[in-house]
């Protein structure tokens, strides 16, 4: 057997065997100052840009106690405002306690074009905090209640809320889904005066909703 | 890279701004027509002459008549409490072979400024109204009384303020929208 060389690999030359130099150490530096640069404004865009609960907040239309306020479907006039510690329930006569304290608005609504449902009711108080309308009672308003065009009902909304609770602004509007996405809400503060209604013990009526002249 | 790359090029990099902006626009688009014609409600009025037929949703429509209802009173026979509102009554006839092409239906009456009315509003419940709505024919008593034939007639009541007037009649059936049966008063 005769022994023969494997052919390895040819050998380069001296010059060639150094790294060919790269850019110099400024253009590198440049260059990962340009790609944090490009990241940190991704990461800025990103937050800057709207979230859908932002993109779909509701549209207010704000009024004035006594004023009609015109939500493109519906109209609303806010009267008055009544509150207490015990509700008397509209159905069976027996009084409903609170840890809170029971808000009663008197309001008039008419729908404009055609019948309208108006189930989103809240009461937000100077903390942005939020008050559903109850279902502890039956409301003669807002269970599904289709107001007609030009024809104004009078009635109460009954809200359940914080006794800590102030400046009161009622929230009205159309049902549209899970949340109040794309809505147009009438907002109009109430004349409500929350430590007062503290000592008002005397069962509030809830009286059927009727039409208004 | 040089000025002769860009003055090579400058045809296609100019029309790379069209493309891009059709790619990102071009899913949007079947969005934009379907938010723009929304199919879901009922805007394309299916139209007839005073007191004819219309044609809609697999079934014939007429608007017989509308009439108000002089004096209604709650059930214990005082004058109703309408807040100066005025009761109307429209008669509607119906003739379809399929029993289920008006199923659940809406129907609404019209004023002069095209306002629409709800059939039977809650309002009304003081009023002894018979009872009704929907646009399928009548059931016949008895379950196992065989479904009538031919024409039929429903009867709505609506509440309209004060100084309104019913001009025409609106049926709207969710499997023909955007459409919808729009019946001139006679």
């Amino acid at each position: 057997m005769v022994a023969t060389e494997r052919p390895g690999p040819a050998v380069p030359p001296a010059a060639a065997r150094h790294r060919r130099a790269g850019p110099p150490l400024r253009t590198r530096m440049v260059t990962a100052l340009l790609v944090l640069a490009t990241v940190a404004a991704g990461a800025l865009v990103v937050r800057l840009k709207p979230d859908q609960e932002h993109g779909g907040r509701p549209f207010l239309r704000p009024g004035k106690a006594g004023g009609v306020v015109d939500v493109d479907t519906f109209q609303v006039v806010v009267l008055d405002a009544a509150g207490g510690t015990k509700l008397k329930h509209p159905r069976n006569g027996l009084t409903l306690d609170t840890t809170g304290v029971w808000v009663l608005v008197r309001v008039r609504v008419a729908a404009t074009r055609e019948p309208v449902i108006l189930p989103y009711a809240r009461l937000r108080d100077d903390r942005d905090r939020t008050f559903s309308a109850t279902g502890r009672v039956t409301q003669p308003l807002t269970d599904g209640r289709a107001f007609q065009p030009g024809v104004w009902v009078e009635g109460h909304i009954v809200f359940e809320v914080a006794r800590d609770a102030k400046d009161l602004t009622l929230l009205l509007g159309e049902h549209s889904g899970l949340g109040p996405g794309l809505l147009t809400l009438a907002e109009v503060p109430i004349a409500a005066s929350v430590p007062q209604w503290l000592g008002q013990s005397t069962p509030l009526d809830v009286p059927d909703a009727r039409l208004a002249a | 890279m040089n000025g002769g790359w860009w003055r090579r090029n400058r045809w296609g990099l100019l029309l790379l701004v069209p493309a891009v902006a059709a790619a990102l626009a071009g899913p949007y688009f079947r969005d934009a027509h379907v938010y723009l014609e929304n199919p879901t409600e009922p805007h394309v009025p299916v139209a007839g002459a005073k007191g004819g037929w219309v044609t809609y949703a697999g079934a014939r429509m007429r608007l017989d008549a509308v009439t108000e209802v002089e004096s209604p009173a709650d059930r214990s026979g005082k004058p109703a409490d309408l807040g100066g509102g005025r009761v109307w009554q429209a008669k509607v006839t119906y003739e379809t072979a399929d029993a289920g092409a008006l199923a659940g239906c809406t129907v609404y009456l019209e004023d002069g400024g095209a306002r629409r009315f709800g059939d039977r509003p809650v309002e009304l419940s003081p009023v002894g109204l018979p009872s009704g709505g929907g646009c399928d024919r009548p059931r016949a008593a008895g379950a196992s009384a065989p479904p009538g034939e031919g024409p039929y007639q429903r009867d709505y009541y609506f509440l309209l303020p004060a100084g309104a007037t019913p001009a025409a009649f609106f049926v709207g059936v969710p499997t023909a929208y955007p459409s919808y049966a729009h019946l001139p008063r006679p």
